[in-house]
């Protein structure tokens, strides 16, 4: 039996925002977490850090708090933010009197918006529309989900917060009416452990509901709704793109480092578990994308990609639903110390969090303020640690690294000098070098090569993991680091996770990628014949 | 424009034994490519037949034809046209520097591959076939330090999990880098053309004969060269070492030697290359092909040039070279646009599991026993048009180990169509 002050039920954005919170208000806490880190919805979004734009119509209370967390993560999360700026734009499909609401709404909610010159706005992104009747600048930017869950748990960490990935919750203890711990099963090992907890922050976004049911309770009117996405290879806008309408299918292009990403469907799902996109689903997003970029068909397609949203409200409410947050404090229906968080947006994430803390602080009679609003996540790193990563890391992969290992770049850094090991690259798409690798997969936190992909985005790239999966592989052998998986399986078990991406949208130039693959895996390397060889 | 007797398009396995049939028949030849094509990425090993329907085959391939479908390209071929376009392959590519061999007893060849796995094969080099080292005592993987692809710790691993290996003990080395370290990628490719020259062959003997002693075999990455291999194999296997060379990702080398052997031969026999050549469309008249039309990119922009002749053989490589296309909705040959037969849904073309067998590898062109394209009633869609290679649907080269034997004995047989046709 472990034992701690809250347990976290979740492991995406808001539970490691939560965790973080409570452990620098010095109250102990463990998140459990049924996958890898984000393994739900976190990572499963566009990727845009909202201004609040989108919202200023429909929903004018969200607006605004997108806008003041977007100026708060852009300080205190900037290694996780890209600042591109977004454009919303008017094709000659939206209507017209939209835009003086619209820019009402923006006024109200303290979102600044400022008309660009269509002549200036082609120029900026010459691959949209010429057709695109108006523009507007809005401060939207990028953020990456996967790095944001990672640092925010590397940082409660140092204040003495605990987590435990692929750890699902399989029973909430109570006693008395009180909170008493939950049993949860580990996935790698199928061992059930079990924590003692006082309170319980139940934090699981989509499977929200289905934790609630284990406590006993009645059930919340919790509904799990698809989002899917597409992933191309080009960067072909800089910016985020918005269409200038009510919020639809389809109108969203959000650029993450080397790719573009289209977004979103909304589309009742059976489970939270419903990840899986339909061709229909790709095919009905390129229709719709083309109004923006006409050559979207153009682009190789790398893989779709799902997640669900929590909606709270009528199942079937679809985008009607509110993208508001809740928090459902259970000690009012007679279960003392379990309170559920729930709805809301990744932009924020924090403020959920900090909401939420306030609830089971004061429960707890703990009165320390909220600080997550002012100290960044992870310290700035040094001029000196930037000569210094110069020896060992290739020039222009320093500031990518440095974002992504975070807090630890310079222990990553002092090991590498004694040692002086040699650091390869190991990820040429996205310039992920040995040493990165060896550190995460270090963490007891990483079981799989998939864990190791979501904090360093090997395999995220161009080959989608063709090369660099088996080179990952072998390098952490030639290391002795230990994985969970022997490495046949490991790669498999890989290259599979990429495969449920690249399904539905196996046509074109990744159709032939894919038989690339096969030709490597199977004809070169007899990864399928392998049981009869032994 | 220009004419010739025969043109193919596609410049792979089987475009290059097409092209190099039809001209030793006295035709003249030319062959449309638009780059290297992926023989000169792959690893060189002819697979013929390895597994049906997932099972193993231990005996001679032959044997297992008919426990292929009606439409295989195998069976559309015969076992008297496979027998000679593998004769042809290795007659060719020897008589150009490129010894390669079929096993004397007629069964396939096991190969080790740079991950440590073995896979059988038909057609090889002495170096990849591994045959003949499975009884040895001692064995050494040695990796070449910064090259990447050859992780010989994880080689030895997944090696020792096989029966071939089980009374053996396996070790593993590192050769040191001849090139120090470099912050560009190094492949297998760079390190054999470096052993072309003779500092390099230098390089590869002395640290070879420093790591082999005690053991009965080394195996190493392709590294023996690539236009000199033979010779560099020949004179490290006199100092006394017993060296396989390993199956290896792209690039492969293997493929690149076997690719100029096959460009050798092409080109004693005057066949002319034309290559950044995109073969766009054909123009037919009545029912036959009088030419293609193609776009070569340069500077000047995308210029059109159409190539007539009298017979066309179209070996564009399928889903992966780029001759069979497919949408959302459909999937057609490049050239004729021909619809291809394929589910009516995107998720139906494949399998859920990644190595599973998947529809979309069997897409390609239905052909007659001339490999002429076929209506739905069997008549031929153009008379002088034939198809070859990857561009030929019913097989699953990669989950058959089929792999350049399809390739080689459908160029083969294509030609043998077109040069007969009046």
């Amino acid at each position: 039996m472990i034992n701690t002050t809250v347990i976290i039920i979740g492991g995406g954005a808001t539970g490691s925002g939560v965790l973080r919170d409570l452990s620098m208000r010095g109250i102990p806490a463990i998140m459990l977490e049924q996958g890898g880190l984000a393994y739900g919805t976190s990572s499963r979004f566009h990727g845009l850090l909202h201004s609040g734009a989108r919202y200023a119509v429909n929903d004018n209370e969200s607006a605004k708090e997108c806008i003041e967390e977007n100026m708060i993560l852009r300080k205190i999360g900037k290694q996780c933010v890209e600042l591109t700026e977004g454009f919303f734009v008017q094709t000659k499909q939206d209507d017209t009197e939209f835009i003086p609401k619209w820019l009402e709404g923006c006024k109200t909610a303290g979102i600044k918006t400022e008309e660009v010159p269509l002549e200036e706005a082609f120029r900026l992104e010459p691959n949209l529309s010429k057709d695109i009747l108006k523009v507007y600048r809005v401060p939207d930017s990028c953020i990456d989900g996967f790095r944001l869950v990672w640092q925010n748990a590397m940082s409660a960490r140092k204040y003495g917060g605990e987590l435990y990935t692929y750890h699902k919750v399989i029973e909430i203890i109570t006693e008395s009416g009180k909170v008493k711990g939950v049993k949860a099963l580990n996935k790698v090992t199928n061992e059930v452990v079990e924590f003692g907890c006082d309170y319980i922050i139940n934090a699981s976004g989509s499977w929200a509901g289905e934790m609630v049911a284990l406590s006993g309770l009645s059930p919340l009117p919790i509904s799990p709704d698809r989002g899917t996405l597409l992933v191309f290879n080009h960067r072909f806008t800089s910016r985020v793109i918005n269409r200038l309408h009510k919020s639809s299918d389809g109108d969203i292009f959000v650029p993450h480092g080397s790719v573009t990403i289209l977004g979103t469907t909304s589309a009742e799902a059976d489970t939270p578990d419903d990840k899986t996109p339909t061709s229909q689903e790709i095919v009905k997003l390129l229709d719709i994308g083309r109004a923006v970029f006409p050559y979207v068909d153009d682009y190789r397609i790398l893989r779709a990609f799902a997640g669900t949203r929590p909606l709270y409200g009528a199942k079937g409410s679809g985008r009607s639903a509110s993208r508001n947050f809740n928090i459902v404090n259970h000690t009012d229906e007679g279960l003392y110390g379990f309170v559920s968080i729930f709805g809301g947006k990744l932009t924020t994430y924090r403020l959920m969090a900090e909401k939420v803390t306030d609830v089971v602080a004061n429960l707890a009679g703990v009165s320390t303020k909220c600080r997550t609003a002012d100290e960044p996540i992870i310290p700035d790193i040094t001029e000196k640690t930037i000569t210094k990563a110069k020896k060992y890391f290739p020039q222009g992969a320093v500031k990518i690294v440095a974002d992504r290992i975070g807090a630890d770049f310079e222990k990553v850094l002092d090991n590498m000098e004694k040692t002086q090991e040699k650091n390869e690259i190991v990820c040429e798409c996205e310039m992920v070098t040995l040493s990165e690798i060896k550190y995460v997969a270090g963490d007891n936190a990483s079981y799989f090569l998939n864990d190791i992909r979501l904090r360093t985005r090997l395999g995220m790239g161009t080959c989608q993991g063709t090369f660099c999966s088996l080179r990952a592989i072998s390098a952490l052998e030639n290391e002795n680091i230990e994985m969970k998986l022997k490495p046949t399986d490991n790669i498999k078990n890989f290259l599979q996770e990429r495969w449920n991406g690249l399904r539905p949208a196996l046509w074109g130039g990744q159709l032939r990628e894919a038989e690339l693959t096969r030709a490597i895996y199977l004809s070169t390397l007899n990864f399928d014949g392998e049981g009869y060889e032994a | 424009m220009r004419h010739s007797d025969i043109i193919v398009v596609g410049a792979g396995m089987a475009g290059l034994m097409a092209a190099i049939t039809a001209a030793k028949a006295g035709k003249s030849v030319s062959v449309l490519s638009e780059g290297a094509g992926v023989l000169s990425i792959g690893s060189g090993a002819v697979d013929f037949l390895g597994y049906v329907n997932g099972k193993k085959i231990m005996d001679s391939p032959y044997n297992h034809l008919k426990e292929l479908p009606k439409n295989h390209p195998y069976n559309i071929a015969g076992e008297n046209v496979i027998k000679d376009a593998f004769k042809n392959l290795v007659d060719i590519a020897g008589s150009n520097g490129y010894k390669i061999k079929i096993n004397d007893d007629g069964c396939n060849q096991t190969a080790i591959s740079i991950v440590g796995t073995t896979k059988p094969t038909y057609i090889c080099s002495d170096s990849n076939n591994a045959t003949r080292i499975l009884n040895s005592k001692k064995i050494l993987f040695a990796g070449v330090e910064y090259l990447k692809d050859a992780q010989v710790a994880l080689a030895v691993k997944q090696a020792k999990h096989y029966k071939v290996f089980a009374g053996a003990e396996l070790e593993y080395a590192m050769l040191s880098s001849p090139f120090g370290k470099t912050h560009r990628v190094l492949n297998c490719l760079d390190i054999a053309r470096y052993v072309d020259k003779e500092e390099g062959f230098n390089w590869l003997k002395t640290e070879l004969l420093k790591c082999a002693k005690g053991y009965d075999a080394v195996i190493i990455p392709p590294i023996c060269g690539t236009v000199n291999y033979l010779q560099n194999y020949e004179a490290l296997t006199k100092e006394g070492l017993v060296i396989v060379e390993s199956l290896s990702i792209p690039p492969g080398v293997g493929g690149y030697r076997l690719r100029d052997a096959l460009m050798n031969e092409a080109k004693k026999h005057n066949v002319k290359f034309i290559e950044n050549c995109n073969v766009q469309r054909a123009v037919v008249k009545e029912g036959k092909c009088t030419g293609l039309v193609a776009v070569h990119n340069n500077i000047a922009g995308a210029i059109e040039t159409e190539y007539q002749a009298e017979q066309f053989i179209i070996a564009t490589g399928g889903v992966i070279g780029g001759g069979i296309v497919s949408t959302p909705d459909k999937v057609y040959e490049k050239i004729f646009n021909i619809q291809l037969e394929a589910p009516a849904t995107v998720e139906e073309r494949s399998d859920k599991n990644v190595f599973g067998s998947h529809i979309f590898t069997k897409f390609g062109v239905n052909v007659n026993e001339k490999f002429q394209a076929v209506e739905n009633n069997g008549s031929p869609v153009y008379e002088n048009v034939y198809f070859a290679g990857n561009t030929l649907g019913n097989y699953d080269f990669p989950t058959e180990k089929s792999g350049y034997g399809v390739a080689c004995v459908t160029g083969y047989a294509a030609a043998l169509s077109a040069v007969k046709s009046k």
